[in-house]
This record gives structure tokens, sequence and C-alpha cells, in this order.
């Protein structure tokens, strides 16, 4: 097979990275976490709303709609970890990247069993209604969701 | 400074205020988050883009030094995008591009493999594993090679030193400065 190679001049980003000026590592680090932090409140409403948009899903009666409806769970997910993640709701990121797993592995399957997507939104819901000293109980419905879905598609989840 | 696979030195200085920069992102708050976090480090986004078509109407005539593009899109989806992008010819095939990905599903990782991208970081991201990869781009020296299908970054990333002697000027200045501050430190201990 033909291999063209390209030879790297430095990129505009090299040379403005390291021009006069700028901040230290520590003090652009500081920022940006203390803006990220600034946006947790939006964050938490970003997970409500994705769990609203979870929770409406109905298994489709008809065969055509089982695609389009993975889609908008997987899609759904994705947005939730999207929101979760920078604020340190980790089994919430857990549950929706499990349930990003599992749209993913039952997407061909002509008849996929909404059980289980159903208990990762129901999980979903429990963990971000459970206060956050629930530690036992998170780690409850962790290790539930687990087992079921290894006992369901053979791996844990 | 670090160099490609390194960790960040917090001491370190970097200035990215003038990095004319594009976040391609369909979920507004997932892209509030990233350039919220790029701000911090001195880089207002210039563009932000909702979509893919969005993305590529500006890129064909616009240049820009930072491209951070999210995997997961309806339509065409950001691996789509980026294979574009290094086919697409001045001025941008070859901008440095890092894309986010919440999950990355079983049947795209090949396309993950073989859009040209030249990192992609999975959440949860941190601030901090986002400005390494940023560093990482900026100092990424690495030739473009085109195979077949494959136009972007040499994949292959060495391990360990090249054969023979040490030709690399910032390697063996670095090896210099380490070496100065050692015999600083033994003799500031004696």
């Amino acid at each position: 097979m033909t291999v063209i190679t390209h030879s790297r001049r430095q990129s505009r980003l090299a040379k403005l990275i390291d021009s006069a000026g700028g901040v230290t590592v520590g003090v652009a680090l500081t920022r940006a976490r203390e803006n990220i932090a600034a946006l947790r409140d939006r964050g938490v409403e970003e997970i409500a709303c994705r769990l609203e948009e979870l929770s409406a899903v109905r298994p489709p009666s008809d065969p055509e709609e089982i695609t389009r409806t993975l889609q908008q769970v997987y899609r759904s997910a994705n947005h939730l970890i999207d929101a979760a993640a920078p604020f340190g709701f980790e089994e919430l990121c857990a549950v929706a990247i499990s349930l990003c797993d599992v749209v993913d592995r039952v997407g061909d399957d002509a008849s996929p069993d909404w059980r289980i997507i159903d208990v990762h939104i129901q999980s979903l819901r429990l963990l971000n209604g459970l206060p956050a000293d629930a530690a036992e109980e998170r780690r409850q419905v962790l290790d539930h969701l687990s087992r079921m879905v290894a006992r369901k598609l053979g791996e844990p989840g | 400074m670090s160099t490609v696979g390194e960790a960040l030195r917090e001491t370190a200085i970097i200035n990215l205020t003038g990095a004319v920069t594009m976040v391609v992102d369909d979920s507004s708050f997932s892209a509030e988050i990233t350039t919220s976090a790029l701000l911090g480090f001195g880089i207002r986004t210039r563009y932000l883009c909702r979509s893919a078509p969005e993305a590529m109407a500006i890129l064909g005539d616009s240049e820009v030094d930072l491209l951070v593009v999210d995997c997961e899109m309806p339509g065409m989806d950001g691996f789509e995008l980026v294979k574009w992008l290094r086919r697409s010819g001045p001025p941008n095939a070859f901008v440095p591009v890092i894309m986010t990905a919440a999950h990355i599903r079983r049947s795209m990782v090949n396309k993950a493999r073989n859009c040209g991208a030249n990192y992609i970081v999975t959440k949860p991201f941190s601030a901090s594993s986002l400005l390494e990869r940023i560093v990482w781009v900026a100092r990424d020296s690495r030739p473009f090679l085109e195979v077949g299908e494959y136009f972007g970054p040499d994949r292959r990333f060495r391990e360990g030193d090249p054969p023979g002697e040490e030709r690399r000027s910032d390697v063996i200045r670095r090896a210099e400065f380490e070496a100065r501050k050692a015999v600083a430190a033994t003799e500031a201990a004696q």
C-alpha cells in the first residue's frame, strides 16, 4: 500500500503556546476549575432534564421505531454523562455509561429486552434522588445493576 | 514545558490567548463546559458550532488553530467531520484536533481510530486532562500520513528512546538542564 508522508511544519498553536506572556499551568487549571464549578447548578438542572427525557421513553410497539427510540435513549444518556461528569456525580455517570453500553449491545436485536433499559433509567432516578451522604445506598444500586446486567447480557455492567 | 505523553508541570508557563479555537458540540451545556474550561486556560472560543455542517461552512475558508469536537452528534458525527477536515486541503487540513466522547460505540472504535484526530478524550475529563491534551497537540510533531483511506497523524508511538546517539535538540537541552540542576542540588547539599 502506498504511504505518503507529509512532514509537519510547526503549527500556529505550537508557536503561540511558547510566546511571551501567558499564565502558569497551575493558574490556568485553577481558573478552569472555578469556571466549571460555577456551572454546577446548571449541571444539576441539565441532569434532571435528561432524566425526564429518559423517563418519558416508552418501549416502541412498532418494530420500525426501535432503532429511533434506542438512538434517543443513547443520546440522552450521553448528554447526561456530559452534565454529570464535570461535577463528580460518579455513580450517575457509571449507570449512564452502562446504559450506553446496553443500547450499543442490543441495538442489533429485533426485539431488545426493554426491562434492562428500564432498570437503568429507574436506577438513574433513584441515584439522583438520594441524599449526598447515602454512599451505602448508592453502592447497593450499582451492585444490583451490575449483577442484573451480568445476568441478562453475560458481562458485568 | 511538557512534551507529548508527559504530565503537566504546575509552574510551566503557557500562552494560549491568541489561539483561534472552534468547539463543535450538539449539546449546548456540554459546549459551555468545554468553552468555560478553555476560557480558564486563556482561550476565548471564536467559533461555537452545534453541528458538523455548521462547522464545515466555517472551516472551508477560515483558519483555526485548535478544534475541539464532540464525537456523538446527530446526522454527521464528529468522526466524519474530522475525516472530511483532513481531506479538505488548506487552510485547516493539518489543524490540531481533540475529540471528546462520553461513550464510544463498539461499532465506532475503528471510525475513531481512522478519522485522523490527534487525540480523543473520554469523559469524565478533568480540566487538567483537557489542558494536557492541548499542550500535547501543540507539541505533536508526528508527520501526517496518507495511507489508503487514512489521512492524519502517524498513529504509531515509539516506545523508549530512538536508536543511536540522541540528536533531538529539545531533548538534549532538557537533559543538560536536568544535569545542571542535579549538580547544583548536590553542591547545595554539601
